[in-house]
C-alpha cells in the first residue's frame, strides 16, 4: 500500500487550466460563430432565397425592427408617431419596432446586427449603407417596386433621379421616400435694413458677391455683420457644385469612381472663389471669426450673417430664429445652376425574417404616408402631389417652391465606393479644411486630393 | 521511537488512514479553490486572452464584420508600412510621447516636492492637484476645447493681456499637438501622488546628515532625493510610456485627429479604421503594432534600469 491511498483522480492545476481554456475557447467560438452568410449583390431583380425565410410570426403578425438616426425632438417624435400609425393601420398583420439612435451609434448598431446574423429588418439609407450593398446584405427591391403601378408614374416620382441609386445599373436597393437639396438662406431683416432686393432664382454668384459686399458692415476695423458664409458649400459635395456647373466634377462617376479630377481648373476656380470671399473680399468670416460669433448656435442664427448656403434640412433649425428669414435657389455659376440632392429612403436587409412587413413599411412611407409629410413639414415628400401641395407649401418659407423647382439641376451629392469614408475623412475633408483655413492654395490642395484619392482608389 | 518499515512493506494502518484523510481534505480544498478561481480564470480567458488571440488572428485577415474574415497573410502589416497616414500617426504618437512623458514626469516631481513640504493647507493643495485625475476624460477634453478657442478661449485671452497674440491652437496644424500635450500635463495628479509617496519614504536622517556635511538643497535633491525615488520614477516612466502611446480621448474629442491629421494618434488611426471604415483586420494589425512598440519600449526601460534605478536591497546584497 502506498502513501497515495485515495484512488479517485486528483485534479491537477494543469488539468484545471487546460479544462478552463478549452471551455472558454468553446464559448468564444460559439459566440463568434454567427458570421452572416453574405451574398453577392443580386442583379437579377428577383428576391434572393434568404428573403423567403419564415416571418417572425406570432399569431399571424409579422414583427420587424426598423432603425432611424436621431435628428431633433420634433422629427424624432414624428418618426415614433409614424411607426404607431403603421402599427394601427396594419394591426394584426405587421408590427414595427422603430429604434432611434444617434447617427454614429446608428451605423455601429446596424453593422453589429449584421455581424451577429440578426440584421435590422429595415433602416434609413445613407451613404454608409453602400458598404452593406457591396457586401450583398441589402435586398434588391426592384421587383417589389415594380409591383406598385404608382411607382412607375414619372409625373409623381422623380424616376430620372432614381438612376443614381441603381448601384448595379438596373435595380433599386432602397425605396426613396423624401428628398433633400441645397439652398441659399438669407436674413430678410438685414436685406430690408439695407434696402437690398432679396435673392431669387436669377442670381449668379457674382451678384451674390456684390450684395454680400453691400451687406458686410465693418466698424472700427471689426466686422459686425457678414454678407455671406459658404456654410455647406465648404463640404466636398458643396464645393463640387461649382465644378458641376462648369462641366466637370471631383471624380469621374458617382458609383465606383475610378479617377479623381479635383485639380481640373474648373473645380479649382470654384474653390478659389469660395476662399476669396473670406480672404480677398472679406465678406465671409474665417473659421476663428465664425467660432467667435457663433458659440451655441449656427452663424446664421446669430442674426449677424446675411446669407448662407445649406441643405433644406436646415429649415427646421431656423424655425425659432428671432428674425425674418427665407430661402432661394443656389446661385448660377458659369451660366449654369448645379446643386446636390439626397434621397431619404428605406433599405431592407436580405436576411430579414419578415421581408414582407419591411417592404410594406417602405412602400407605405413612399405612398400613403406622404400626406403626413405635408402636415409635419419635416421632410420634403418624394411624391410630387404632396411636394407641390399648397397646404404643404403654405407652412414653408416663401422661397421654398423656387428651391424645389431647381431639382432638375440637381445631382446626387454622394460618392459610392467601398472606400468612400476614407476618401472623405482622410483625403477630401482634411485637405479642404486646410484650404478654408488658408494654409494651402486651392491648386495645391486639389492636386493633393487627386494624388491621395487616386492612390486609395488604386488599392481597390 | 518508531522506525520506518523495510522497503516494500506496507505502512502501519493508522498512518495510511491519516494519509487518506489528508488526501481527501486536500482534494476538497483544491476543488473549492479551483471553483473560486474559476470565474476569474474564465474571465481572463474569455474577455482578455481570447479576444487578444482572436485579434492576432484577425490581423492576418480582411474583415469588415459584415462578411466572414478572409485570410490574407501579412498583407495588413505590409499595407500598414506603406500607408502615409500610418507614418503620420506614428510620428504624432512618437512626438507626443517624447515630449509629454518627460515633461509630465518633471512637472509631477516638481509638484510633489512642493506638496511634500509641511505647510498650512497642504492637504487641500494635494486634493486640488489630484482632482483632474478623477474627472471624466470626455468632460475634461470638452473643457480644454473651450479653453483653447482662438478668439474667446481663456488661454488666448490671458496671452492677449500680456501682449501676446495667441495662436489658433486647435485650428492650426502647427499648434494642435502642442495643445494636446498641454492638456496631458494638466492631468498629472496621479503621477504626482505616486512621487509624493516615494518622497515621503525617504528617511529624514539622510537629509540631516547631508546638511551636516554641508550639502545644499540642490545637492540634496540630486544626490539623495532623485536616487531614492528612482524606482518610483521608473514606475511612472513605464506607465507614462504606455499611457502616451495609447492616448485617445483627448485627441478624439478635442480635435478628432485634425487639423489635417496633425493630431492623428495611432489609437485614433486605429479607431477610424476599425469603426469608421470597418477595416477590422487592418485595425487589429495596428493594435498589434502598438503592442509591440509598447513592449519594446518597456523592455528598453527595464533593461536600462540597472543603470539609473536604485534599489536599496540590491545595494545591501552587493
Amino acid at each position: 500500500m502506498s502513501m497515495e491511498t485515495n484512488d479517485r483522480p486528483v485534479l491537477s492545476r494543469r488539468q484545471f487550466l487546460r479544462g478552463a481554456t478549452v471551455g472558454a475557447a468553446g464559448l468564444v467560438l460559439a459566440a463568434c460563430g454567427g458570421a452572416p452568410a453574405a451574398q453577392a449583390p443580386n442583379s437579377e431583380g428577383a428576391a434572393p432565397a434568404s428573403t423567403q425565410a419564415p416571418a417572425q410570426a406570432s399569431g399571424g403578425v409579422q414583427r420587424i425592427r426598423a432603425m432611424m438616426w436621431l435628428n431633433s425632438p420634433v422629427l424624432d417624435e414624428n418618426f415614433k408617431l409614424r411607426a404607431q400609425q403603421f402599427n394601427t393601420i396594419y394591426q394584426g398583420q405587421y408590427e414595427i419596432d422603430l429604434q432611434l439612435l444617434p447617427y454614429d451609434q446608428y451605423w455601429s448598431r446596424l453593422d453589429l446586427a449584421y455581424a451577429a446574423n440578426d440584421p435590422i429588418d429595415t433602416y434609413m439609407w445613407d451613404v454608409q449603407a453602400y458598404t452593406h450593398y457591396k457586401s450583398g446584405l441589402l435586398r434588391n427591391l426592384q421587383a417589389d417596386i415594380d409591383s406598385v403601378a404608382d411607382f412607375a408614374n414619372t409625373e409623381q416620382y422623380p424616376l430620372e433621379l432614381y438612376d443614381f441609386w441603381r448601384f448595379d445599373g438596373t435595380n433599386l436597393y432602397g425605396l426613396p421616400e423624401n428628398i433633400q437639396m441645397m439652398a441659399l438662406y438669407y436674413n430678410k431683416d438685414i436685406f430690408d435694413a439695407a434696402g437690398v432686393a432679396y435673392p431669387d432664382s436669377t442670381w449668379t454668384y457674382d451678384k451674390l458677391l456684390e450684395v454680400a459686399k453691400q451687406l458686410t458692415i465693418t466698424e472700427g476695423g471689426e466686422t459686425t455683420q457678414w454678407g455671406f458664409d459658404k456654410g455647406a458649400l465648404g463640404a466636398w459635395w458643396g464645393a463640387q457644385t461649382f465644378g458641376w456647373a462648369a462641366g466637370t466634377a471631383f471624380f469621374d462617376k458617382v458609383i465606383e469612381p475610378t479617377a479623381f479630377t479635383v485639380s481640373d481648373p474648373r473645380n479649382v476656380e470654384g474653390l478659389q472663389w469660395l476662399l476669396d470671399t473670406v480672404y480677398v473680399h472679406k465678406v465671409s468670416p474665417d473659421a476663428t471669426q465664425a467660432a467667435a460669433i457663433a458659440q451655441d448656435v449656427s452663424l446664421f442664427q446669430t442674426g449677424k450673417l446675411a446669407m448662407v448656403a445649406d441643405g433644406t434640412w436646415y429649415m427646421s433649425s431656423n424655425v425659432d430664429s428671432p428674425f425674418q428669414w427665407d430661402m432661394a435657389p443656389l446661385p448660377i455659376w458659369k451660366d449654369q445652376r448645379a446643386l446636390p440632392f439626397w434621397f431619404g429612403g428605406w433599405v431592407v436587409a436580405n436576411a430579414s425574417k419578415a421581408p414582407e412587413a419591411a417592404i410594406a413599411w417602405a412602400k407605405w412611407s413612399a405612398t400613403d404616408y406622404q400626406k403626413e409629410l405635408v402636415t409635419n413639414r419635416d421632410w420634403i415628400p418624394i411624391r410630387r402631389a404632396e411636394r407641390e401641395d399648397p397646404a404643404y407649401l403654405a407652412g414653408l418659407p416663401t422661397g421654398f417652391k423656387s428651391v424645389v423647382d431647381t431639382l432638375g439641376d440637381a445631382r446626387i451629392g454622394d460618392l459610392y465606393h467601398g472606400k468612400s469614408a476614407q476618401l472623405v475623412n482622410e483625403v477630401m475633408g482634411p485637405t479642404l479644411g486646410e484650404v478654408w483655413n488658408n494654409n494651402v492654395t486651392p491648386e495645391a490642395a486639389a492636386a493633393d486630393i487627386d494624388a491621395k484619392a487616386n492612390d486609395l482608389l488604386a488599392q481597390g | 521511537m518508531q522506525t520506518l518499515p523495510p522497503s516494500g512493506k506496507t505502512l502501519p494502518r493508522e498512518r495510511a488512514v491519516v494519509a487518506q484523510q489528508n488526501s481527501r481534505r486536500w482534494n476538497r480544498e483544491a476543488l473549492h479553490a479551483y471553483v473560486f478561481m474559476l470565474p476569474a480564470i474564465l474571465g481572463l480567458l474569455l474577455f482578455t486572452l481570447g479576444p487578444v488571440l482572436i485579434s492576432l488572428w484577425l490581423s492576418f485577415t480582411e474583415y469588415n464584420i459584415l462578411t466572414p474574415p478572409q485570410w490574407i497573410g501579412i498583407e495588413n502589416y505590409a499595407q500598414m508600412f506603406q500607408e502615409r497616414l500610418f507614418w503620420q500617426a506614428l510620428r504624432v504618437s512618437a512626438i507626443y510621447s517624447a515630449v509629454s512623458v518627460p515633461l509630465g514626469l518633471a512637472l509631477s516631481l516638481g509638484l510633489a516636492v512642493l506638496l511634500n513640504h509641511a505647510m498650512r493647507g497642504v492637504m487641500i493643495f494635494r486634493s486640488i492637484y489630484y482632482m483632474p485625475t478623477v474627472i471624466s476624460g470626455v468632460g475634461v477634453a470638452m473643457l480644454w476645447r473651450w479653453l483653447f478657442n482662438a478668439e474667446f478661449g481663456v488661454i488666448n485671452v490671458l496671452l492677449g493681456n500680456i501682449g501676446i497674440q495667441g495662436p489658433a491652437w486647435l485650428l492650426d496644424e502647427r499648434w494642435a499637438l502642442s495643445a494636446l500635450i498641454i492638456t496631458s500635463v494638466w492631468g498629472l495628479g496621479g503621477t504626482t501622488l505616486i512621487f509624493l509617496a516615494g518622497l515621503q519614504g525617504i528617511p529624514h536622517e539622510l537629509y540631516e546628515a547631508s546638511e551636516i556635511d554641508g550639502a545644499g538643497r540642490w545637492t540634496q535633491f540630486r544626490r539623495i532625493t532623485l536616487p531614492l525615488i528612482s524606482n518610483v520614477t521608473f514606475f511612472n516612466l513605464v506607465l507614462g510610456i504606455i499611457g502616451a502611446l495609447q492616448v485617445f480621448t483627448d485627441a478624439f474629442v478635442i480635435t478628432r485627429g485634425g487639423p489635417n491629421h496633425a493630431t492623428l494618434f495611432l489609437s485614433v488611426y486605429l479607431y477610424q479604421h476599425a469603426f469608421q471604415y470597418l477595416n477590422m483586420g487592418y485595425a487589429a494589425a495596428i493594435a498589434w503594432f502598438i503592442f509591440v512598440v509598447v513592449m519594446l519600449l518597456t523592455l528598453l526601460v527595464f533593461k536600462s534600469s540597472p543603470l539609473w534605478v536604485y534599489y536599496e536591497n540590491e545595494r545591501q546584497g552587493s
